[in-house]
């Protein structure tokens, strides 16, 4: 492979593995809210 | 109208159930070939660019307008639409949303059904002994293409499609979170887990070694070697943007009806990032190393560039894969076949949940009755497809459905959203309960780049010129002149540019010209079938917006 070949893929996979984990990672540790729809909606009005 | 109560069981597998709707047959089969095809390495640039401009902001905007509507306990797309705005309009251009679902799950169905007879073969050393000929005329056998007929029917191909379809069936019968979710936990692991096996399997094939002839690196240099010039081509980037839109399951309303599924107060910008970067991820990292390396390393550079497409997954690959022994074979069968049986899974069920849902929520139709109905319109609407595979009814499907459609309601949907319902509401939607800040940047950007970059898209496949030369085109244009269209554009496609003979009967037999236009207006009628059901529906109850 020449190594522009290699520029460009290890810059897209280094791009792509960098979101992919980051936002992944964050999604996992992040406990989800359990507010239900209808405190929402009362909270909201 | 009832209201549903379903929901998504945890946040991971909402996501990993995205990322298998935009996780499709496509990831592995489309970018190689369209990376190969529109300058290797500098494809890339264009296609990240598209994918920051124009997929993660149609991304969040389907996701903002399905979690909107399923405020309102509108779970399909004409219902979301009609919550953006006081138009009555608004909900017919919902139609989009049920009517690209049904008609691309009806031949996607049929060729995830083809992965999963391949996975049978593979694993029964169906391939074994079998020379690179008759593994490309056992595909043609499997289709029923190969003897000229008319009629393409295979029972063996049938039996695997009506096997598909009742695994998806009884999967939606079991809900959202027990079904779909449930599948997509198991399946993108497994799926992911195939694809680095036949990666690493793939990038270690040298010459001399297990049977090949050239180094697999060979391929991955002819994928990412960039090529600058061609980064002026309009070509490319018009590639760019049409493989980032259809590889997000954009534009279809399957995004939407998902969303519709998450809690009003939890967060999207954060899951759809993060699906949209799973998605790019399996695409770019995946998808890249297996065919065109693994092709390459046997069949030489040549012979790939002359014939990268999507039957070649099934007409040349399992061949390939027995150089590697008996095991090895029927692993790589396993773990290719496999992996795309999963991909297509994971999306067919997110075109099924969408019918689904319209029938429930609108038509107060039970969970499992309203799988079993969107099963057999599948079915029906797939026998075309099956029985005349070789007379092109296949491609119009594809064409219309799950090309122009998307195009179409995407650019509507985005419209609607930043210019209709409004981008103060709409950034406001999009950021609620968000888990990350979303750069104030994107704001413009869906305003303005976004619907820009889409119209740019819709008009280019409408009035692409013959072999996508733009600038011949351009040149033409500034002396007053017309262009020829290509056969593929969306004008060349209805005045039947690439069909020779405009006959519908030649000696008593029907052409391919009369199975090209029945198809047309069989999907017409089914466009305008869901359009009068969604003003039945519309006529017999309230919907939130008459109630407000």
């Amino acid at each position: 492979m020449t190594w522009s070949a290699w520029l460009t893929l290890a810059l897209t996979w280094s791009v792509v593995l960098y979101f992919v984990i980051r936002f992944f990672l964050k999604a996992l540790k992040t406990p989800v809210r359990e507010e239900t729809d209808m405190e929402f909606l009362r909270k909201d009005a | 109208m009832i209201r549903h109560q379903e929901k998504w069981g945890t946040r991971i597998g909402l996501i990993l159930a995205m990322a298998g709707n935009a996780v499709g047959l496509g990831n592995f089969l489309r970018f190689p070939a369209q990376a190969a095809q529109n300058g290797g390495g500098a494809f890339i640039i264009p296609y990240l660019i598209s994918f920051v401009l124009m997929g993660i902001p149609l991304l969040w905007v389907e996701w903002a307008i399905g979690r909107h509507g399923g405020l309102y306990g509108m779970h399909h797309v004409p219902g979301m639409m009609d919550c953006m705005g006081k138009s009555r309009a608004l909900k017919y251009a919902g139609v989009f949303g049920i009517f690209t679902n049904l008609g691309i799950a009806a031949y996607y169905v049929y060729i995830e059904s083809w992965t999963l007879g391949y996975v049978w073969y593979s694993v029964t050393g169906a391939f074994t002994g079998m020379t690179a000929e008759e593994v490309s005329r056992f595909f043609s056998m499997y289709l029923d293409t190969g003897s000229g007929g008319l009629i393409n029917l295979n029972p063996i191909s049938v039996i695997f499609l009506l096997l598909t379809l009742s695994l998806n069936i009884y999967i939606l019968s079991r809900g959202v979170s027990k079904g779909i979710e449930k599948t997509c936990r198991i399946g993108m692991p497994l799926l992911i887990l195939f694809g680095i096996f036949l990666t690493v399997r793939a990038l270690t094939l040298k010459a001399g070694v297990s049977g090949a002839s050239h180094d697999a690196l060979i391929g991955l240099n002819f994928l990412w070697q960039p090529q600058p010039a061609s980064l002026t081509n309009p070509k490319i980037w018009l590639a760019a943007a049409g493989q980032i839109f259809f590889t997000l399951s954009v534009g279809m309303g399957s995004v939407h009806v998902y969303s519709s599924y998450v809690k009003k107060n939890q967060d999207i910008a954060l899951n759809a990032a993060s699906a949209g970067w799973m998605n790019a991820f399996v695409e770019v990292v995946l998808g890249g190393s297996v065919v065109i390396p693994i092709a390459v390393a046997y069949l030489g550079l040549d012979w790939v560039q002359s014939n990268v497409g999507f039957e070649m997954a099934f007409r040349t690959l399992p061949s390939l894969f027995q150089n590697w022994g008996p095991l090895l074979a029927a692993l790589g069968g396993l773990a290719w076949f496999g992996l795309l049986f999963f991909a297509g899974i994971t999306s067919s069920l997110a075109m099924g949940q969408p019918v689904m849902s319209f029938l429930q929520v609108e038509f107060d139709m039970p969970r499992k009755k309203s799988a079993l109905l969107f099963g057999l319109i599948c079915l029906a609407m797939a026998l075309p497809c099956v029985l005349f595979y070789g007379a092109g009814c296949f491609g119009e499907y594809d064409f219309w459905a799950g090309t122009f459609s998307l195009v179409a309601f995407a650019l509507i949907e985005i419209i609607v959203f930043a210019w209709v319902f409004g981008m103060d509401k709409g950034w406001q939607e999009i950021n609620r309960g968000a888990d990350i800040k979303v750069p104030v940047f994107f704001r413009f950007v869906i305003k303005y780049i976004t619907p820009l970059f889409l119209l740019a898209v819709f008009l280019g496949s409408m009035f692409k010129p013959e072999n996508g030369d733009w600038a011949a085109a351009a040149a033409r244009l500034a002396q007053g002149r017309s262009w020829n269209l290509a056969p593929d554009s969306v004008l060349g496609t209805v005045l039947n540019k690439g069909i020779a003979d405009k006959r519908f009967l030649v000696d008593g037999r029907p052409t391919p010209l009369l199975f090209v236009t029945a198809t047309r207006m069989f999907l017409l009628l089914i466009f305008t079938g869901i359009a009068v059901l969604v003003y039945k529906a519309w006529r017999n109850h309230k919907h939130p917006k008459e109630e407000i």
